[in-house]
């Protein structure tokens, strides 16, 4: 593995690491060091990440008003590269191919609160693919920890896809077919590659009072009480024809009754600028997609 | 003007069942505005750290959480480290374990730096036989493990502790800790230094009174608002989340413990 990251303040860069190495297993061993004992190996991954780097500064190197932080990873299986913008706090997570056209989206939908939340618990529109976020939480890691199958709507589909191509249903109870580790110091984790979630026929109504959700800048799952939390980062309070920016506000929920307050999707997955999955402290990117979706009040 | 800093260390480490071995060095340059890190590539002759006693703490953890208690979260791992800072030029040891005992829907977590056990003996027969959530009582006391974990984020009078190095190879003295702090905290190569209170104590106050309610436990990382714990009160056993209120008596113990920049355990009484 060879791995760049830089951090970029207002276009000026602040932080810089590079590191590469190797992990061996043997049985419940694992022996890592800071070096590839395969010499072409290791120059082919170096020559791959700069060559990934450069297309990364070079897709990010517009966006002066932002943080930017670059992590390119190159293994023998290929490269992956991640770039997490902030502005005002509020961050997503792209590509560079999607890279300029996220931080014009992102600038967009900033603008300031101008009200809380309201008091009494309304639907939610998860529009943006946020809805994937919430998913990610309620199924992608009950499936990673193997809980048991809830009811799910009939709609729905829900499938991780490793990069290889495995699919897992996780509706089905499937857990993720691939073994990620952020570092070659890290043990490699069941962990979600790529989320994709599908309706198929959805019914779909949207209430007229509701809360509609365009970024979140977290989630959690609890796995002992199978609880979820999403924190809601951009969102409108919408009543009729009239929208109002909201402050951030936490959303939080069993996974039996997220499964309960699903009331409906439209439309194709929509890509969701964002998931940086943290767990055991490895910080993984998951892709994410999810249609237009309607859940009744969550806490 | 660039700061270097470069950090040799091989450690064992058993995270669940699996063990594992790193054999790493690397190199940070912070001038004002940049910071950078890059792997050395380069070795040291370093201690192998001991595998059999890494492998026998995680026996003796597993020997010691008796069903239904499940061990969620297992960490054991044993480092030997060299640092050099400009001429300076240090050494060291460590242990750490970190642990998360649950018996769902409650989740015990410990740290420690050495291979003892022995909080963990006490807490877990209360865990196995906690009951349901409780009122806090008007005091309680914190076991010392809890006490080291709240030093940092309590406003008592604490004090930081002599040792030869912070992470820019500087002398730590003793001062009591407040204000800003003086020296330098580098957790890992590869992530900036930052200032903070190395080792801290608590100089003794009060009279603990050892008949009031025990938290033996913390039930979920400190905040600087409330804890939540484990309470032992006779036979009774019970989770609570206290409010972190003004703390009337403390007692110092000698074990350290890995929070923050470090911190030495502490019997306080709220």
């Amino acid at each position: 593995m060879v791995r760049r990251e830089e951090l970029w303040v207002r276009g000026a860069l602040a932080e810089s690491r590079s590191s590469e190495g190797q992990a061996v297993t043997s049985g419940r061993k694992i022996v890592a060091r800071d070096q590839i004992d395969d010499g072409e190996l290791a120059g082919k991954l170096r020559a791959d990440c700069d060559a990934e780097v450069d297309r990364l500064r070079s897709a990010t190197e517009a966006l002066k008003g932002a943080r930017v932080r670059g992590v390119v990873t190159a293994i023998a299986a290929g490269v992956e590269s991640t770039i997490t913008i902030t502005i005002d706090g509020v961050s997503v997570v792209t590509t560079p191919e999607e890279a300029a056209g996220d931080y014009d989206a992102l600038k967009r939908l900033l603008r300031p609160p101008t009200a809380p939340p309201p008091t009494r618990p309304l639907p939610i529109v998860w529009r943006n693919g946020s809805g994937a976020v919430l998913l990610h939480e309620a199924i992608g890691h009950a499936a990673e920890h193997a809980h048991s199958g809830l009811q799910w709507p009939p709609w729905l589909r829900a499938r991780d896809v490793a990069r290889d191509g495995r699919v897992a249903n996780l509706i089905d109870g499937e857990a993720p077919a691939a073994l990620r580790r952020e570092s070659f110091r890290d043990v490699p984790l069941r962990r979600m590659t790529s989320l994709h979630f599908e309706q198929v026929r959805a019914p779909f109504d949207l209430p007229p009072e509701r809360i509609e959700v365009f970024l979140v800048s977290g989630g959690t799952y609890e796995p002992l009480s199978e609880s979820v939390s999403i924190d809601v980062a951009v969102a409108d309070h919408v009543s009729g024809k009239k929208a109002q920016r909201i402050l951030p506000f936490t959303v939080h929920g069993l996974r039996i009754h997220i499964s309960r307050a699903l009331r409906g999707a439209a439309g194709d997955p929509i890509r969701y600028p964002g998931v940086i999955c943290s767990r055991e402290g490895q910080e993984l990117y998951v892709a994410s997609h999810a249609p237009v979706m309607v859940t009744a009040a969550l806490r | 003007m660039s700061e270097v800093y470069r950090k040799w260390g091989r450690s064992v480490r058993r995270e669940g069942e699996q063990l594992v071995l790193v054999d790493e060095a690397g190199e940070a340059i912070e001038s004002d505005a940049l910071f950078r890190t890059r792997a050395l590539g380069d070795a040291l002759d370093l201690r192998s750290p001991d595998a059999n006693a890494v492998d026998g703490a995680a026996a003796e953890i597993e020997s010691i959480v008796e069903r239904p208690l499940i061990i969620e979260r297992l960490f054991v791992s044993e480092g030997a480290v060299a640092h050099q800072f400009g001429d300076v030029g240090w050494r060291e040891n460590t242990r750490r374990v970190h642990l998360s005992i649950a018996r769902p829907p409650l989740r015990a977590i410990f740290d420690f730096a050495e291979f003892r056990f022995d909080a963990l003996r006490r807490a877990l027969p209360a865990l196995i036989r906690a009951g349901k959530e409780r009122k806090p009582p008007k005091k309680i006391r914190v076991a010392e493990h809890l006490g080291a974990a709240l030093l940092p984020l309590t406003a008592i009078a604490k004090l930081q502790s002599t040792a030869p190095h912070d992470g820019k190879g500087q002398a730590i003295r003793e001062q009591l800790a407040e204000h800003e702090p003086p020296n330098w905290f580098r957790p890992s190569y590869r992530v900036r230094p930052r200032k903070a209170w190395f080792h801290l104590r608590v100089a003794p106050f009060g009279a603990i009174d050892d008949d009031v309610p025990e938290a033996v436990a913390l039930l979920a990382p400190v905040s600087r608002r409330e804890i939540r714990v484990l309470c032992v009160d006779g036979r009774g056993a019970y989770p609570i989340t206290v409010a972190l209120r003004p703390i009337i008596a403390a007692r110092p113990a000698a074990t350290w413990y890995p929070f923050g920049a470090g911190a030495f355990g502490a019997e306080l009484m709220l």
